[in-house]
């Protein structure tokens, strides 16, 4: 089942308290933003947990596949051992 | 240039303590192997056996925040040419001297464990790049766990110290506690208090280290240093309203914002003094991080909407309110980078994003290092002062 970043907005900060206390939901608290018309987190979420949320009456914008997205990611991690030349001169 | 994988990471560690730099470091075997077999290293730096105050740095907790143990591998290595060379650092706009760099290694125990938990970090590198938690597998019993998207078993390490970590017994029912009983979470806090060899090797450096009275973990993303507590609000008067008064059981975690206010009023004890070097201590961080490239990151109490349980920072600095044998620890975060459009780049950026972050934390670091040195040689003459 795909994991997608999730814009979850909410009416206020007791409907963002719920999304840990009652959804459950894994958020990202350092993206609490307070916005003109409630607020704002990103979160984690699959299919079913987004429907969820909306039937709960929060508004659910859905972003990247994050598992598609991070392996992107893996080009950027290094191979072998840069340092083992140096490590001759150690051991 | 890419982010080291968990063997360079060990590699660069030993190297620093090569000969070349023996007189002045110690390389550290951490005495817990990891679920998956590993031995971790960390390192300390100072001159002489030992040192009358200390910082310890600690990365690479959280499996998919790539950039941390790069972060202070980066310092490490700074720290220890600088000393032998005698030079300065430069780290984009923000410079320390060749003086200020010999006074934090005469002066301070600088130890840095970069990689705490490298059975994440290798899987996070190799399988599921968004992987939070340690390797642990799962328990009899425990649930069948989804998988991709950082989902399946293992500890949030991040949530196990002996801090609070009964978080159903000590906070409010009410409150929205970011840590979780679910051993398929990725913020699981584990079958028991400090139950993971990973949590067991941070607190053995502290057990190891006396001298140790700044804590800093490094972790991603928001661009954000945060000090104690992370629990509940603060407040600097009542000393019996605290962590560890079974009294306010069922009543934390509620900080004042909340919709309704705290029912119960709870707030988390902090000595003024504590809290005025905290701030003191973490703007000269923050401007330095600015000093390096420009960009503003927070300082603000750890708490917020979410407060959490069993962490790093409030546990390092809750030990001596247990123990009056033990000096003060005071605890810090850092967030490093920004949220990114993609969650995944918020944790790991692309590696040329990721150069100017390494050499603001490292700004921020070496000038948290510099204000500990003053702090303790104005205590060593205050010392003096009252010999006289």
């Amino acid at each position: 089942m795909p994991n997608y970043h999730v814009s979850i907005h909410g009416a206020d900060r007791e409907a963002m308290a719920d999304l840990v206390r009652a959804h459950h939901v894994r958020v990202y608290d350092q993206t609490l933003t307070d916005e003109d018309t409630g607020y704002r987190v990103s979160a984690l979420a699959d299919d079913e947990t987004i429907k969820r949320l909306q039937g709960a009456g929060y508004r659910v914008e859905q972003h990247e596949d994050v598992d598609e997205a991070a392996q992107d990611s893996l080009r950027h991690v290094g191979q072998g051992n840069r340092f083992l030349d140096q490590a001759g001169d150690v051991r | 240039m890419t982010y080291l994988n968990v063997d360079e990471v060990e590699t660069a560690i030993a190297l620093a303590t090569g000969p070349a730099n023996a007189s002045f470091t110690e390389l550290i075997t951490l005495p817990h192997q990891t679920w998956e077999g590993r031995t971790c290293h960390a390192i300390r730096v100072h001159q002489d056996a030992a040192a009358r105050s200390g910082v310890y740095l600690l990365g690479g907790v959280h499996a998919r925040e790539w950039g941390s143990p790069d972060i202070l591998v980066n310092f490490v290595q700074l720290l220890t040419d600088a000393y032998r060379s005698g030079t300065g650092i430069t780290q984009g706009g923000a410079e320390v001297s060749a003086e200020q760099v010999r006074a934090i290694v005469d002066t301070l125990d600088v130890v840095v464990f970069p990689q705490a938990n490298p059975d994440g970090r290798h899987y996070s590198m190799t399988v599921d790049p968004m992987w939070r938690k340690n390797r642990r597998p799962a328990d009899a019993g425990d649930p069948g766990c989804l998988s991709g998207g950082g989902n399946g078993p293992g500890v949030d390490i991040n949530r196990n110290y002996n801090f609070l970590w009964d978080f159903p017994t000590t906070f409010s029912t009410s409150a929205p506690v970011a840590t979780s009983a679910d051993p398929c979470s990725e913020i699981y806090y584990g079958p028991g208090a400090v139950s993971e060899p990973e949590t067991r090797n941070v607190v053995w450096l502290l057990d190891r280290y006396p001298s140790v009275g700044y804590f800093i973990d490094v972790h991603s993303f928001g661009e954000a240093i945060l000090f104690n507590w992370g629990d509940d609000d603060g407040q600097v008067t009542d000393p019996s309203m605290n962590f560890s008064n079974p009294v306010y059981d069922g009543k934390r975690g509620i900080p004042d914002g909340t919709p309704g206010g705290d029912p119960d009023k709870y707030r988390e004890y902090i000595p003024a003094d504590d809290r005025h070097t905290l701030v003191t201590l973490g703007t000269m961080m923050r401007d330095a991080i600015q000093a390096a490239h420009g960009r503003p990151y927070t300082l603000k109490q750890a708490v917020g909407l979410y407060p959490t349980s069993g962490t790093s920072d409030d546990y390092a600095y809750s030990r001596s309110f247990l123990d009056s044998s033990k000096d003060t620890v005071l605890g810090y975060t850092i967030e490093w980078g920004p949220q990114q459009s993609s969650i995944s780049k918020s944790f790991h950026p692309d590696y040329p994003d990721m150069v100017p972050i390494i050499e603001e934390v490292t700004a921020g670091l070496l000038a948290f290092c510099l204000a500990a040195v003053r702090r303790t040689l104005d205590a060593t003459l205050a010392d003096a002062g009252t010999n006289w």
